[in-house]
């Protein structure tokens, strides 16, 4: 293991010991757990009797990822076909890289001769042509605020179109650039895997077929949403750009009064609404929603690429919470650094650092000083 | 339950609380000279699946329709998945065409006694809960099953009382389909009745046609033909996503009407003139999109269109 890990790992260990009490798994001994190692390993297929044996789990190996799987079942430890679902948390993952605009921190590096540059990894490096090259993804503040406005949706839809109540939902900020939702419903929590994807296609908008949200009396249309996934598509027209005339027509459909249409205004509106669609509709990757032998974070556990804890969080807590706030790993020894890769601005708490240039040694706190490094942009010197 | 709802559910709790009163065995059902009834129903019934039509015999009383039912799903049991696919089949049919003059008191009732649903009305709607609804609708294909196009609000879906209907008969369909007893040697008459049924199958299914390439073929493609092969009942969407793409590959229409044959409700007429209607129309395979819309995409392959390529691009799911 390099020198830079076993530092950062046995402040990890640390963390565990000292903060090791808000670690909180529902029925532990149903789970399964996954543990990624600081030299790369991946350890699975094993569980924990009670939330005590887990954080005791935790202090021993210090791993760089700890995850708990979204099903429960009654051998967890077997092999994946001996191990017996009893039932599945509904799973929604809702991850910033995806979303627009977020990204433009990130570098690609190469291992070989140190070059580095914006935009899209290169096969090979431009420089040396090495193959070693390598993306480094920045934590960058905005997204994190588009992935929240996400989540926001996301709870919103739950909560109106599917009645799911907010204390069956658990909600967690994953430590790095996305959110985990599970919802812990008796009768969610028994869905088929078809049924699953049947929702999360709901939740991305697809599926739909606009004519079906119309009536016809005579030659007048009359708007007649049937689910808030397509009430809430036909309210954003509001902020479409189109002819006077169109916008009166939407904002009298709205109002449920029937509307003459034109062929050609009726299919306009339909393109725009299948639009409209795209952007209420909460962002999330509904590959993993089906899929139920996924695995999350465990709740307040450190993630190996930030050093943030995976903050449980509460759907009233969204709006304020900031992750580069709430989530630093809460250890502020002086660490010396070299800085590999440049650093952008970036803010622990209330205290704003960098930018840092290649190069740069310098003195920072741990909290800063491991997101720094697990970013891959800084060693320890 | 009242004698005439239990007819529509044979299968439920209280047709097997009957049986266990009445204390017979599948060796009383095989031999009893008094059950003769029950047993030609039940070959009936089989015949009827295997041919793809539904056999609602003039009357019925409820004991007959549970013996009958309980010899004809351990015949199916023994000859296969593919048998009890056309059982689950007839049965579905057979509940929407005694059901089509059931009030929507009787209609709750049976959904509340057999398949323990909570229902209420409103208006003329059926009100059910999201999850159940799902786990009916996902194995219906078309636009308005998707509950984007559903009246959903609450965590509750409100559906016309025909769309009701249709939603427990793919209950009915599961029920067949589940809690299948391990039968691995039948009583000598019952016996005897497998291998008629299985004589008239391999009438049925012709000959293998040749299948080059399936290997490449894209993941939802082969999940719908394998699908087929098991015997279960397409969507509409699924059988032209299939006949499309078999086309664009080069299938010749005899060869898909072919495949066609494993369908429980095939029918060589319909099947001839839908895929030569598609075949002379030229449609396009689906796109990835549309196909994700119908619920027909089993996962990210990679591939952006159906038509372009028949190799996987190399590609990493994470980053
Ligand atoms: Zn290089």
């Amino acid at each position: 293991m390099k020198r830079d890990l076993l530092i950062v790992r046995s402040f990890f260990r640390k963390y565990y010991e000292e903060l090791g009490d808000t670690i909180y798994v529902r029925n532990p001994s149903e789970r399964e757990f996954m543990f990624m190692t600081f030299d790369g390993k991946v350890r699975r297929h094993f569980t924990f009797k009670d939330a005590k044996s887990l954080r005791e789990g935790l202090v021993r190996e210090a791993p760089r990822h700890a995850y708990y799987s979204v099903s429960k079942y009654r051998d967890p430890s077997a092999p994946m076909e001996e191990k017996g679902p009893i039932s599945s948390d509904l799973l929604f993952d809702i991850d910033a890289t995806e979303l627009e605009g977020c990204g433009q921190e990130d570098i690609w590096v190469c291992e070989r001769c140190g070059a580095y540059g914006h935009g899209d990894k290169p096969k090979k490096c431009p420089k040396c042509g090495g193959q070693d090259v390598k993306l480094l993804h920045w934590l960058d503040e905005k997204c994190m605020i588009a992935a929240k406005n996400e989540l926001k949706k996301l709870i919103n839809l739950l909560r109106e179109d599917l009645g799911i109540k907010e204390e069956d939902m658990i909600l967690s900020y994953t430590g790095n650039r996305g959110f985990h939702l599970r919802v812990v419903s008796e009768k969610y929590s028994s869905l088929s895997k078809d049924a699953r994807r049947e929702l999360a296609l709901y939740v991305i908008g697809s599926g739909a077929d606009v004519r079906l949200w119309f009536r016809k009396i005579g030659a007048l249309y009359v708007f007649d949403p049937p689910s808030g996934q397509a009430k809430r598509a036909m309210q954003n027209l509001f902020t479409i750009k189109a002819s006077e005339n169109l916008k009166r027509k939407v904002s009298d459909m709205i109002k449920g009064k029937p509307t003459r249409l034109s062929s050609r205004e009726l299919s306009l509106i339909s393109s725009l609404i299948s639009k409209s669609l795209q952007e209420v509709s909460p962002k999330i990757d509904w590959m993993v929603t089906m899929d139920t032998s996924r695995f999350t974070r465990i709740p307040n556990s450190l993630h190996g690429k930030t050093g943030f804890r995976a903050l449980l969080l509460t759907p009233s807590d969204i709006d304020e919470f900031d992750p580069f706030r709430a989530s630093p790993i809460p250890i502020t020894e002086e660490i010396t650094l070299k800085v590999r890769y440049p650093v952008p601005k970036f803010r622990i708490h209330r205290n704003l650092f960098g930018p840092y240039s290649e190069g740069e040694r310098l003195s920072l706190p741990a909290n800063a000083a491991i997101f720094l490094i697990l970013s891959g942009r800084a060693e320890i010197l | 339950m009242e004698e005439r709802l239990l007819l529509l559910l044979p299968f439920s709790e209280a047709a097997k609380n009957i049986v266990k009163e009445q204390g017979l065995s599948l060796e009383d059902l095989a031999y009893d000279p008094l059950l003769r009834d029950a047993r030609e129903l039940a070959k009936y019934k089989l015949m009827a699946a295997i041919a793809g039509r539904v056999h609602v015999p003039r009357y019925e009383n409820a004991l007959l329709t549970i013996y009958s039912y309980i010899i004809a799903k351990a015949v199916a049991a023994y000859l296969g998945r593919f048998v009890l696919n056309r059982l689950a089949e007839h049965e579905a049919k057979r509940f929407m065409i005694i059901t089509e003059n059931l009030s929507m008191d009787d209609l709750i009732y049976v959904a509340k006694e057999a398949f323990s649903l909570e229902v209420r009305i409103s208006g003329d709607n059926v009100v059910v809960e999201v999850p159940d609804y799902l786990e009916a609708s996902t194995r219906i294909g078309g636009a308005k099953w998707r509950i984007i196009n559903r009246k959903i609000s609450k965590g509750f879906v409100q559906l016309p009382i025909d769309d009701f209907r249709r939603m427990l008969s793919e209950l009915v369909r599961a029920r067949v389909l589940t809690s299948v007893p391990e039968v691995s040697s039948l009583p000598k008459p019952l016996e005897e009745m497998a291998s008629q049924i299985s004589l008239m199958l391999k009438e049925k299914v012709s000959r293998k046609s040749k299948r080059g390439k399936v290997k490449d073929f894209p993941p939802c493609i082969k999940q719908i033909m394998e699908k087929l092969r098991r015997g279960e009942n397409l969507p509409h969407q699924a059988r032209f996503a299939l006949t499309t793409f078999l086309l664009k590959v080069g299938w010749s229409e005899d060869q898909i009407v072919d495949l066609f044959r494993n369908s429980p409700d095939f029918n060589e007429k319909i099947a001839r003139y839908q895929v030569h209607h598609i075949a002379s129309k030229g449609y396009s395979p689906p796109k990835c999109e549309t196909m994700r819309g119908w619920g027909l995409c089993p996962g990210e392959c990679g591939r952006r269109y159906l038509t372009e390529g028949l190799k996987y691009e190399e590609g990493s799911p994470d980053s």
